[in-house]
């Protein structure tokens, strides 16, 4: 069913706009995702350069 | 006599590299977490919400049926476009009460259908309740879940969004361990596995264009690819959801992780429930390499519509079979190099600890990014996962320079190059710790159970997983006989919201 079929005009649109809402923050959510990996992926080479330079 | 002894350093260092697969493997899959922006899953869809018909297998659940499914019909979903259907598999309890409750409280909207010779198991229930949705052309989504599992009330929304796209056959949602503060050390181990093995691998599966296994609690099926399947879930492993994800991408459907769509779940607050669980999955596991052998390690089947045979696919499956055997290899190998050659063997130790620590820090920061909530209530859970004695070798391998004094000033370490107790302790270690793991299950039984917790926090919750593999190869070599073994399960879950 799409919110363009007949029956609950007002109620389908309201939904419609929920979950564009949702995937739009879902979406956000993700690419902060890739950031914070990559973040992630950083912190751990530096600590393994100062391990190799420092610690060791 | 030279020669031999050459041959068997070279074997025994390829043994010991063989052991970091695992380690690099889930490395390159926690990499693969973040590039899930650059799927599309997330595009903007017309609304696209189908008749679903939400299939629940239940026996001897009346302490949450109710709550379970209040809260599905309480969801954000057009209310005439879901149907409940219990399959009751012959219950003792209360359930037959329960559900005449339900039906006068829900008219149309919830079903009850009674197994009268129940006990065959959640794959030969699901059947029943299949045969009942699919005979007519109401449903066109089926819903499969577990009866004590509480979905958030956009769970069914983030699922069906993702069938607005033909190619989808199936969507799976992200199962969270759910006894939140009632919860102990074992769940919130349980909770941190799933952030890890659930929201963050099923992600990187989802970059790969490969799922491995639907949630049995939460897998929303099109009826077109349910029907393209057989219309039947699979009743001759103790793994037929994995079946189902096998069998819906070989039909080119592709199968996706929504991480979004939130449920939880009750898991075993016990090792005894734990093992149980975990040695029917081993097995299910097992049962479903074998009888996929034809697709592991064949990347030219893409022709055929999926990528069941992707080669990075193959080494993240095989590697978690594998793990009990390199990780024990690997040990044997470390300590035949340490009475030959005993720079190599701590050479070979450290950089396997290294890649190591990398995965352990990898993990723990990725799981901190993917499911903050979950990662607060069980952060200390995850620095002591590997185990505390693989924690401190991972700590000391990592500053060597700052610990091996410190070892050596309490006498625990000498650099004389005499064989020492300590360092074959260490080398061992990895093998070891398999045996201890059952011993921690085989405590349980006995008056010193109390023993039990904490051998498990010293040898790792990992081990515990990897000698449950063990234990499911010895019976399914033995061909034990196949028992679907319910969890136990209280309701705390759907009483705690």
């Amino acid at each position: 069913m799409t919110a363009a079929e007949p029956g609950r005009p007002g109620a389908d649109e309201d939904l419609a706009r929920h979950v564009a809402g949702l995937t739009g923050e879902d979406r956000r959510h993700d690419r902060r995702l890739f950031w914070w990996e990559l973040l992630a992926v950083l912190l751990v080479a530096a600590l393994l350069t100062a391990r190799a330079l420092w610690l060791t | 006599m030279h020669t031999l002894s050459q041959i068997l350093h070279v074997v025994t260092t390829v043994l010991v590299l063989l052991g970091a697969v695992p380690l690099v493997v889930a490395v390159v899959q926690f990499l693969l977490v973040g590039l899930q922006r650059f799927r599309h899953l997330y595009e903007d869809r017309p609304l696209h919400t189908p008749r679903t018909a939400v299939l629940i297998p239940a026996w001897n659940e009346a302490p949450v049926l109710t709550s379970s499914v209040e809260g599905l019909l309480r969801m954000r979903y057009p209310p005439d476009r879901v149907r409940v259907v219990v399959v009751d598999d012959a219950s003792t309890d209360a359930t037959p009460e329960v559900m005449r409750e339900l039906m006068a409280g829900h008219p149309g909207q919830v079903v009850h259908l009674r197994r009268e010779n129940g006990g065959q198991g959640k794959a030969h229930t699901l059947n029943h309740g299949l045969a009942h949705v699919l005979d007519d052309d109401w449903a066109e989504a089926v819903l499969v879940m577990d009866a004590d599992v509480v979905f958030d009330r956009d769970a069914l929304l983030r699922m069906t969004r993702h069938l607005a796209d033909p190619e989808v056959g199936t969507v799976t949602a992200y199962i969270k361990e759910g006894s939140g503060k009632q919860g102990n050390y074992l769940t919130r181990y349980i909770a941190f596995e799933y952030i890890t093995a659930q929201a963050a691998a099923r992600r990187a599966q989802n970059v790969l264009g490969v799922l491995a296994c639907l949630a049995g609690g939460a897998q929303l099926h099109t009826r077109e690819s349910l029907e393209a399947i057989g219309g039947r879930i699979d009743t001759s492993t103790l793994a037929e959801d994995t079946v189902t994800t096998f069998e819906t991408q070989l039909t080119g459907r592709r199968v996706v992780f929504d991480g979004y769509a939130t449920v939880l779940a009750e898991e075993p607050g016990d090792l005894t429930g734990l093992w149980k669980q975990r040695l029917r999955w081993a097995r299910g596991n097992l049962q479903v390499t074998h009888r996929y052998r034809h697709l592991w390690f064949r990347p030219w089947k893409r022709r055929e519509g999926h990528r069941l045979g992707s080669v990075l696919f193959g080494l993240i499956w095989y590697s978690l079979l594998a793990t009990p055997v390199l990780l024990t290899v690997c040990s044997a190998s470390l300590l035949y190099l340490y009475f030959t050659d005993s720079d190599r063997s701590w050479q070979l130790f450290h950089w396997l600890w290294v890649i190591n620590l990398v995965c352990y820090l990898l993990i723990i920061l990725m799981a901190a990014a993917v499911d903050p909530g979950t990662f607060r209530r069980c952060w200390r859970e995850a620095l002591f996962y590997p185990g505390v004695v693989s924690t401190c070798i991972l700590v000391i391998t990592a500053l060597p320079a700052v610990f091996l004094p410190l070892l050596e000033k309490a006498g625990l370490f000498t650099d004389d190059g005499s064989p020492q107790l300590l360092m074959i302790v260490v080398y061992a270690w990895m093998g070891l710790a398999l045996p201890l793991a059952w011993l921690a299950k085989l405590l349980t039984g006995t008056r010193a159970r109390f023993l039990a917790p904490v051998l498990l926090h010293l040898v790792g919750y990992g081990s515990l997983l990897a000698a449950c593999l063990v234990a499911a190869w010895v019976q399914e070599r033995r061909n034990a006989e196949l028992k679907w073994d319910k969890t136990e399960k209280t309701g705390k879950v759907a009483a705690g919201r």
